[in-house]
C-alpha cells in the first residue's frame, strides 16, 4: 500500500492575502514534510471560481513549487482537466512533461473532465461533449509526449506538426490515472489502461466489485499510452492522534466542514441536465443528508482517523478490498492548526505506514 | 515556514434581516395529510445565474446561497385536477440546506384560486393573482409568461431542445422553502416534492422582454441563462412537510426542527 497527501488549497473567508498566502504556505510546508516522512505522492486538484472549496487553478505553478522543496515524493495533478475550452491538449502535454523534467521524472498525470457547473459554465465549455473530449485527450497526450512531431485532426481540438516540447524524464512517459466518481468510469479507466484515482470513500463492500472488473479488463486492455498504469488510488480523510476520541471528532470535523464547502457549487447535474453526467458526484455525495434532520453529514464509513492501530485496521480493509495506493486530505480551510496536521503526518508515517512496507 | 494564527471566517450566507419580515402564510399543520398529487402536469423551468450580492440580500443567515448564486423560474400547467385547470408559476433564489437543492421561494402566482388556497393552507406557497400565465410548446420554441394587472410582466423562451431519456435519473428541480408560520412558529418550511417524468427535453434559455421593474420588485434579477427544461405528463407529488429550518441558524448548527414524522 502506498500513500498519498491529496492539496486542494481551500481558503477559509475572508479572502484577505493573509491567509490565501497562510494556506499556500501550510501546504508548501506539509508537501516538503510528507517528501521527508517518506510518503510516497503528493497530489494537487485543478479548480476554478470555487470560492473556499479550492483555490488551486493553477496546480502545475503549486507542484512546480513541491518539484523544487522535495527530493523523492511523486508529484500527481489531480486531476488536469480534459476540456478544451480550459486547455488546449497540447497545453496539458506540455505542463506534464515540464514537471516531469524540472521534478527529475516524477509526475503522476491524473485526468478528468469536471462536473460543476460553476467551472464548465463559467469557460462556456461544451458540456454535452466533455467525454469525448477527455477520451480525445487521453489518446493523443501519450503520442505528444512519445513522438517527435505530432499533428491531429480531431473533434475537440486540431493542430498541424509540431514538436510538442519538452519531453518528459519518464520513459515512455508518467503514468496516466482517470478521476473516478460515477460507476462505470472504472471501466472507462481499465480499458485504456489508466489508473483509477477514485474519489468516493467507504462503501468497500459494493466498491469490492468494482475494483475486481477492473482488474479483469485492464489485464486485456488496449492502452491509450505507451504502458499500463494498473493501480486503484482512493480518497480519504487521515487525522492520526492517541486520543481517538478527539481523532473522531476531527474527523467529523472534515466532514462537516467538507459538506457544507461542498455544498454551495452548483452541480451540472443540478443546472444543465446531460446524459454526459448522470451521477450525484463528489460534491454532492458529500453534502449532508436532509432527511437525517440535523442538517449534519454522517461521517462516512472507512474514515482514516483514530488512533494509529485503528487507522492501520482501517487501511487493511482497503488493501484487502484491491486498493494500492490511498490519497490524503489532512486539512480543509485551516480547521486544523499546522502543529497538529504536521504531528498528525508524523504520527501516521512513524506508527502507521511501517505495517504496510 | 512557522504556521500563522489562523483568521478563519464563517461561509457564506445569506444577509437578510428576516426577524423584520412577517411571513404572510399560516400553514395548517394537519398531521393527517395524505400525499398531495397533481398529475399530467407539464412544467417550463428556466435556470438563471444571478449576482451573488443580490441573492445574499434576499436570503436569510441560516441559507448559503448556491455558486454562482441563481434563480429559478418555474411554469406548471394541467388541463385537469381535483381543482380544476390551472396554470402556475414559482420564482426562487437558488440555496442550500443539505444534499438537494433548493429555491426560497420569492413570488408565486396562480390562476387557479381553489388550488393556491390548498397549496398555501397546507404547503407555505404565497401566492399573488395573476391575469393569465401562458405556457406554449410549439415545435420550434418553449415560450412562457405571466400577465398581471393586464401588464406582461416576464416572458422566458427555450429553443433547440434535446430529449433526455431516461430523465428521472439527471433530472433534478429544486424543492421549495417557504418563510411561513407554521404550528406557530415561524421558519422556514421545507418542501418534499417528486417527480415522474414521461418525456423531458432540455434547451437554450433566453429571457424575453420583462416589465422594467419586475425582477427589481422580487429582489435578485437573472443575469445569464444556464438551460431550460420542459418535461409534459409529470406527475408531481408534495408529501406531508416534515422540517422547519430556523431563518437565523444554520441547519447544521441546530437551526432545522423536525416538524412530522413520515
Amino acid at each position: 500500500m502506498k500513500f498519498g497527501i491529496l492539496f486542494e488549497l481551500s481558503v477559509p473567508r475572508p479572502f484577505q492575502p493573509v491567509n490565501e498566502k497562510m494556506v499556500f504556505d501550510n501546504s508548501l510546508e506539509q508537501a516538503k514534510y510528507a517528501d521527508e516522512l517518506g510518503f510516497d505522492s503528493l497530489w494537487c486538484v485543478e479548480h476554478h471560481f470555487m470560492e473556499e472549496y479550492s483555490h488551486c487553478s493553477c496546480p502545475d505553478m503549486f507542484l512546480s513549487a513541491c518539484a523544487v522543496l522535495t527530493k523523492n515524493i511523486r508529484l500527481g495533478f489531480g486531476i488536469a482537466t480534459c476540456v478544451p475550452e480550459m486547455s488546449h491538449a497540447a497545453r496539458l502535454a506540455e505542463r506534464g512533461a515540464f514537471l516531469d523534467v524540472l521534478s527529475g521524472g516524477r509526475v503522476e498525470f491524473g485526468t478528468g473532465r469536471s462536473s460543476t457547473w460553476v467551472e464548465l459554465g463559467g469557460f462556456g465549455a461544451d458540456i454535452d461533449s466533455t467525454k469525448e473530449s477527455w477520451d480525445e485527450y487521453v489518446r493523443t497526450i501519450p503520442k505528444m509526449w512519445t513522438q517527435e512531431r505530432f499533428s491531429h485532426d480531431g473533434v475537440s481540438f486540431s493542430m498541424p506538426e509540431r514538436a510538442v516540447v519538452p519531453s518528459p524524464e519518464q520513459d515512455p512517459h508518467p503514468p496516466m490515472w482517470v478521476a473516478v466518481t460515477a460507476p462505470g468510469t472504472e471501466i472507462d479507466a481499465a480499458e485504456r489502461g489508466m489508473g483509477c484515482l477514485c474519489l468516493f470513500i467507504g462503501n468497500l463492500e459494493k466498491n469490492k466489485a468494482r475494483f475486481q472488473k477492473y482488474r479483469d479488463i485492464i489485464a486485456d486492455c488496449e492502452p491509450v499510452g505507451a504502458t499500463v498504469n494498473n493501480q486503484i488510488a482512493t480518497m480519504n480523510w487521515m487525522y492520526c492522534d492517541r486520543d481517538n476520541e478527539l481523532a473522531v471528532q476531527r474527523g467529523q470535523e472534515f466532514v462537516d466542514t467538507f459538506s457544507s464547502m461542498a455544498a454551495q457549487p452548483i452541480e451540472i447535474s443540478q443546472a444543465f441536465p446531460s446524459l454526459n453526467y448522470s451521477a450525484i458526484g463528489l460534491l454532492g455525495g458529500l453534502r449532508a443528508d436532509p432527511d437525517a434532520g440535523s442538517g449534519k453529514k454522517a461521517a462516512p464509513e472507512g474514515l482514516c482517523v483514530g488512533t494509529p492501530e485503528n487507522i492501520v485496521a482501517t487501511i487493511k480493509e482497503y488493501e484487502e478490498a484491491g486498493v494500492d495506493q490511498m490519497v490524503f486530505m489532512i486539512n480543509a480551510r485551516e480547521l486544523l492548526q499546522q502543529e497538529e496536521v504536521l504531528a498528525s503526518m508524523k504520527m501516521f508515517a512513524e506508527e502507521v505506514m511501517p505495517h504496510f512496507k | 515556514m512557522s504556521s500563522t494564527k489562523n483568521t478563519i471566517g464563517g461561509h457564506m450566507v445569506g444577509e437578510c434581516d428576516y426577524s423584520k419580515i412577517t411571513p404572510r402564510v399560516n400553514v395548517d399543520k394537519n398531521l393527517d395529510l395524505e400525499p398531495f398529487v397533481l398529475e399530467n402536469v407539464d412544467i417550463h423551468v428556466g435556470q438563471f445565474e444571478a449576482r451573488m450580492d443580490d441573492a445574499l440580500q434576499v436570503l436569510p443567515p441560516s441559507l448559503q446561497p448556491t455558486i454562482p448564486a441563481s434563480i429559478s423560474i418555474a411554469f406548471y400547467r394541467s388541463r385537469e385536477s381535483a381543482f380544476g385547470p390551472y396554470q402556475w408559476l414559482s420564482i426562487g433564489v437558488g440555496c442550500r440546506c443539505g444534499v438537494k437543492p433548493h429555491n426560497l421561494m420569492l413570488r408565486n402566482y396562480c390562476t387557479n384560486t381553489d388550488l393556491a388556497k390548498h397549496l398555501s393552507t397546507y404547503y407555505g406557497f404565497e401566492f399573488t393573482s395573476a391575469d393569465q400565465i401562458r405556457v406554449d410548446k410549439g415545435y420550434h420554441a418553449v415560450e412562457s409568461s405571466l400577465v398581471v394587472e393586464g401588464k406582461t410582466q416576464m416572458r422566458m423562451k427555450s429553443v433547440k431542445h434535446m430529449m433526455l431519456p431516461g430523465a428521472s435519473a439527471i433530472l433534478k428541480y429544486p424543492s421549495p422553502l417557504h418563510h411561513v408560520v407554521y404550528d406557530g412558529n415561524q421558519g422556514l418550511l421545507r418542501l418534499d416534492m417528486g417527480y415522474e417524468f414521461q418525456a423531458s427535453s432540455r434547451g437554450t434559455l433566453s429571457l424575453g422582454d420583462c416589465d422594467d421593474e419586475f425582477f427589481p420588485g422580487i429582489g435578485i434579477s437573472p443575469t445569464h441563462a444556464i438551460s431550460a427544461t420542459y418535461s409534459e405528463k409529470v406527475t408531481v407529488g408534495i408529501i406531508q412537510p416534515r422540517y422547519l429550518l430556523d431563518v437565523e441558524k444554520l441547519p447544521s448548527e441546530g437551526g432545522i426542527q423536525k416538524v412530522h414524522e413520515l
